[in-house]
């Protein structure tokens, strides 16, 4: 077995996706083999850091969008009008007043 | 299933792809509602991929490319990587990742937060699957010496 291979058997054993035979192999392997033990503790370890970005969307964000997405394909030409708006004042506005602008329209179009 | 069902099942993980991409919560919020938009209108598809999951997440990374290219904070290629401020507590992870091209960091947060299959990154990522787990053992190489050196 090569590196590669056991580092993959290692990942999917600690993601729970494997079968019965090979759940039966990598138990083999942590009793006689050291370089295997090794590897899975390290893939275990990475596991470990990357649960940190396991974030989920905020509700008022995942509402936003979704009303959003329903205005856009049930009204396009309100949608079309607002775009137009958009970028006219994002071409002609000064960039602070577009960086206070912005978070205002989120808030507005959040709870029309 | 309806875009609804599609919409709750998967928003979490678009999210979570494109708040690691770039940090920026309105940004993000953007190029999310850019990216089931396009879902919305090629629904039909959705029937006939092998991981709905894997396409939507491909959808993402295209309109994450299209915003930046239109943003102008790329101009060339991705593998510059965008600043994306983590929060004290992810402030580890990222601080490892930024030794990997960003190509490779994508191939081990899909492997190891989406729990994706090779294949399905070699979908997102438009590359072959062999380029897929070589570059994933070559960042699983350099992780590992990063993580000795940070332990001694």
């Amino acid at each position: 077995m090569t590196r590669q291979e056991m580092h993959e058997l290692a990942l999917d054993y600690l993601q729970k996706r494997l079968t019965t035979e090979e759940k039966a192999k990598v138990f083999r392997l942590i009793e006689v083999d050291a370089e295997f033990l090794q590897v899975l503790s390290f893939e275990a370890t990475l596991l470990r850091q990357f649960e940190q970005l396991k974030t989920t969307a905020p509700a008022g964000l995942r509402k936003r969008v979704q009303e959003r997405i329903t205005a856009a394909t049930q009204n396009p030409g309100k949608v079309i009008a607002g775009q137009v708006i958009h970028y006219i004042l994002k071409g002609t506005l000064p960039q602070i007043a577009w960086a206070v602008y912005q978070p205002w329209q989120r808030r507005v179009f959040a709870y029309e | 299933m309806s875009f609804e069902e599609i919409y709750s099942k998967y928003v979490d993980a678009v999210y979570r792809f494109l708040k690691f991409k770039l940090g920026d919560e309105h940004l993000v919020e953007d190029v999310l509602q850019e990216t089931f938009l396009a879902v919305y209108k090629n629904f039909q598809k959705i029937g006939e991929v092998s991981s709905p999951k894997a396409w939507i997440l491909a959808i993402a990374r295209h309109k994450l490319v299209d915003h930046l290219r239109k943003k102008r904070l790329v101009e060339v290629e991705l593998n510059e990587g965008i600043e994306v401020d983590p929060g004290p507590d992810r402030l580890f992870i990222h601080q490892l990742l930024s030794h990997l091209d960003e190509t490779a960091r994508t191939i081990l947060y899909g492997l190891y937060v989406e729990q994706l299959t090779c294949s399905e990154l070699a979908e997102i990522l438009g590359i072959p699957v062999g380029t897929v787990k070589s570059k994933a053992h070559a960042a699983r190489a350099i992780l590992q010496n990063k993580l000795k050196e940070e332990s001694v």
